[in-house]
């Protein structure tokens, strides 16, 4: 659909006087340049504005319309393609390289203030070379990560996945043991030649569920108990890392308040026997983030209406988070959106799938691809 | 700084600000030895008798915390609605007065309670004194910047009016009015907070740049606080200045350091890419946050005075200074507010023992 066409679309759904359409219209039209335009599961042709008028145009008109648009205004948060690449970037100089600065300090036994000398030492370059960066998801963007530490990192030692081969585990230990010869002047010791540090990264967990989470038989389930049980077994990365002294830190760009608690409460319990593991959130959205019942209500009434929800969305991973999906899984209540794609976790109006009876602003592609 | 009594410098406003004794009350429960700078502000006009009586308050709190013949009082005048823009020059003066640093292990700026330029300026100041000091085999003191930052408490203590000029940081014009160079392209680094509208305008008919590169707060504390600063300013960057989405630059709320590198990154690119054009000049004006503005100080200064700096390059500060504070909207009770501390030099920069570091020679 045209631009134009859209536009007096959405004036004629939102019943805009002509100033208003103008006032509105420029906001609009500014916000989706800035930001909504790149929203990439948008189908070709389609936008931001497109979206919008056909959204609204399924709510009844005059309050639940003026509602919903209100919420788009006021209350919607999306994160850019820039603003996560700058959350990336914010990864290493602001929670990898300070814990690297603070154990070399402690290893030294010199004040750990003294950053400028601490991080010339070999010390310091040895831990940094210790270092593996794993992805845990295609949203990890180690590219970005890699391109945006360039003089800190070796390619070898950031790769994209968690799931690592036998071949690509030992190339990884041989180039370790190759710039530790240059980075000490001697041949390393094999023990030396192992990862200290292991740093998961993700984009954004809204429960953290799908991260750690009880599985029912007094043990452990989720992404990071499945790795911290492959680094205890013996071959591939288990094999990498050192016997004793490895800190995992599991690093996410963007967390809800719900995951990190939920992560943060269940992480001591976990046992880890050659090290610690450590959890760390680059942006967290906050406790003013997920819909509030009373300050959210106009919104709130429509996501709990029977016409805005479609049953098919419920499916047996709803069973994970516990409750439907009309809230956000796990009840999470988010407004939040991603520019590759809307987190479950946020309210079913906003990323109602394509294929379903319900139009979301942001459809979802889902990760969980029903059997046809 | 608990383990031994260091002898402190504490550089403070004498204001209304709801915000202006936390460094003070953390630095006297470290039991620190404290002497003070007052910075005392005139603008020719006086007070309202609220912002007299909450000055006074502050004071008050100030003399329950460090005895009176610790604290010098050090006036400066910093012009009123009209007329030429003296504060630069004055705080500058008035520091240079007060006396010496070198007796001190810490200087601690306090910012919370400063007007922009005064703050900006005392901080360049003191950071150039302390650094040639170093520079000339004398103490290596510690710089400290401390401010309390709270979106609220600024915008409750913003209410007033602007001059009507635009002012440079002392040391920082960015040769804006130099006659043979005036064909090179101006890029423009307005650094975004909320309420900047009229500032934003005034900077930009003064400075009249080619191409403005906004800087937006992202990651936040309140995430939709940068959608919401561009919001505000929607029409001025979009319809206005012409600015291009790709120009957009992010800066962490959380961390002036981080901003640092972005703006001085950012600066660097433009130096490389316009140097066939014969230069270009660059100007950033700070109008977030007080902690962003130290970043954003600070990348002016390597640029002209790091050690990094190959060609002195004076990037310019230019800001409009609130000419009358109105009365504060602020609650002392209610004030949510987080205390940030920078150490600018000093300490961190020095070697550490050589015996500390086992292999520290062998491969480089």
């Amino acid at each position: 659909m045209r631009k134009d066409l859209a536009e007096s679309l959405l004036a004629k759904i939102m019943e805009w006087s002509d100033e208003e359409k103008a006032a509105e219209r420029a906001y609009l039209e500014s916000f989706a340049s800035y930001k909504y335009d790149e929203y990439q599961q948008f189908s070709p042709g389609k936008r931001f504005i497109e979206s919008l008028a056909l959204w609204l145009g399924q709510f009844t008109g005059g309050e639940e319309r003026r509602e919903a648009y209100n919420f788009v205004r006021k209350r919607l948060l999306f994160i850019s393609t820039d603003e996560m690449n700058h959350l990336v970037e914010l990864t290493f100089p602001t929670i990898i390289r300070p814990i690297l600065i603070a154990d070399t300090a402690t290893e030294l036994g010199v004040d750990p203030h003294k950053v400028k000398a601490i991080v010339d030492t070999v010390e310091y370059r040895t831990r940094l070379r210790q270092t593996l960066v794993l992805g845990l998801s295609d949203g990890a963007r180690t590219d970005w990560f890699r391109r945006a530490n360039p003089q800190e990192m070796s390619n070898e030692q950031v790769f994209h996945a968690y799931d690592v081969s036998d071949p690509k585990s030992e190339g990884m230990v041989q180039d370790l043991r190759k710039h530790l010869t240059k980075i000490l002047g001697r041949e390393p010791h094999d023990h030396e030649a192992r990862f200290r540090y292991i740093v998961l990264l993700d984009d954004f967990t809204g429960s953290g569920t799908s991260f750690i989470r009880e599985d029912g038989q007094g043990g452990w389930t989720g992404k990071i108990a499945k790795i911290v049980s492959g680094l205890m077994k013996a071959g591939n990365l288990g094999d990498a890392i050192a016997n004793s002294g490895v800190k995992i830190i599991i690093i996410l760009y963007v967390a809800g308040d719900q995951a990190i608690e939920h992560i943060e409460s269940r992480l001591p319990k976990l046992t880890f026997g050659k090290g610690t593991v450590e959890f760390e959130v680059v942006h967290k959205l906050g406790e003013t983030t997920p819909l509030d019942d009373a300050s959210d209500s106009p919104i709130l009434g429509l996501v709990a209406d029977d016409r805005y929800f479609d049953d098919d969305a419920d499916d047996e991973h709803s069973k994970v988070g516990g409750t439907s999906k009309r809230y956000g899984f796990a009840n999470c209540r988010l407004p939040l959106v991603l520019a590759h794609n809307t987190p479950n976790n946020s309210i079913y109006l906003l990323w109602a799938e394509d294929d379903q009876s319900v139009r979301g602003l942001f459809p979802r592609v889902s990760r969980h691809r029903k059997l046809q | 700084m608990s383990a031994k009594k260091r002898k402190v410098l504490l550089v403070i406003g004498r204001g209304f600000d709801v915000r202006t004794l936390e460094t003070a009350r953390r630095l006297h429960a470290l039991d620190a030895d404290i002497s003070v700078w007052q910075l005392v502000f005139d603008n020719g006009l006086g007070d309202s008798p609220k912002r007299s009586e909450l000055t006074a308050t502050n004071h008050e709190g100030l003399l329950k915390l460090v005895p009176a013949e610790k604290i010098v009082a050090v006036p400066i005048e910093i012009g009123g609605p009209v007329g030429a823009a003296v504060t630069p020059r004055n705080t500058k003066a008035s520091l240079d007065r007060a006396g010496d640093c070198r007796d001190f292990d810490d200087v601690i700026v306090d910012i919370s309670a400063m007007p922009r330029m005064v703050a900006l300026t005392a901080v360049s100041v003191l950071l150039f004194k302390l650094d040639k000091l170093a520079e000339a085999n004398g103490p290596s003191v510690n710089l400290h910047v401390t401010t309390s930052e709270s979106v609220s408490a600024d915008l409750g203590a913003a209410k007033g009016s602007l001059r009507d000029s635009v002012t440079f940081v002392l040391g920082f014009s960015g040769h804006l009015e130099e006659q043979t160079t005036q064909n090179w392209p101006r890029v423009w680094f307005p650094v975004l907070g909320e309420g900047q509208r009229d500032r934003l305008h005034l900077i930009q008919d003064h400075v009249n740049p080619d191409e403005i590169c906004p800087v937006i707060p992202f990651p936040t504390r309140k995430p939709r606080r940068g959608d919401e600063v561009v919001g505000e300013h929607r029409d001025t960057l979009f319809d206005d200045f012409k600015v291009e989405p790709a120009n957009i630059l992010l800066a962490s709320e959380y961390n002036p350091f981080e901003a640092y590198r972005q703006i001085f990154t950012a600066m660097e690119r433009y130096k490389k890419a316009l140097k066939p054009m014969g230069g270009c000049k660059l100007f950033v004006s700070p109008l977030s946050s007080k902690l962003l503005s130290i970043g954003v100080l600070l990348a002016c200064y390597d640029h002209k005075f790091g050690k990094g700096s190959s060609d002195r390059f004076d990037v310019g500060i230019p800001y409009v200074e609130t000419a009358v504070y109105g009365d504060p909207e602020q609650n002392a009770e209610t004030a949510d507010f987080e205390l940030h501390s920078l150490w600018i030099r000093g300490e961190w920069e020095e070697p550490i023992p050589a015996t500390a570091s086992a292999a520290v020679t062998a491969a480089t």
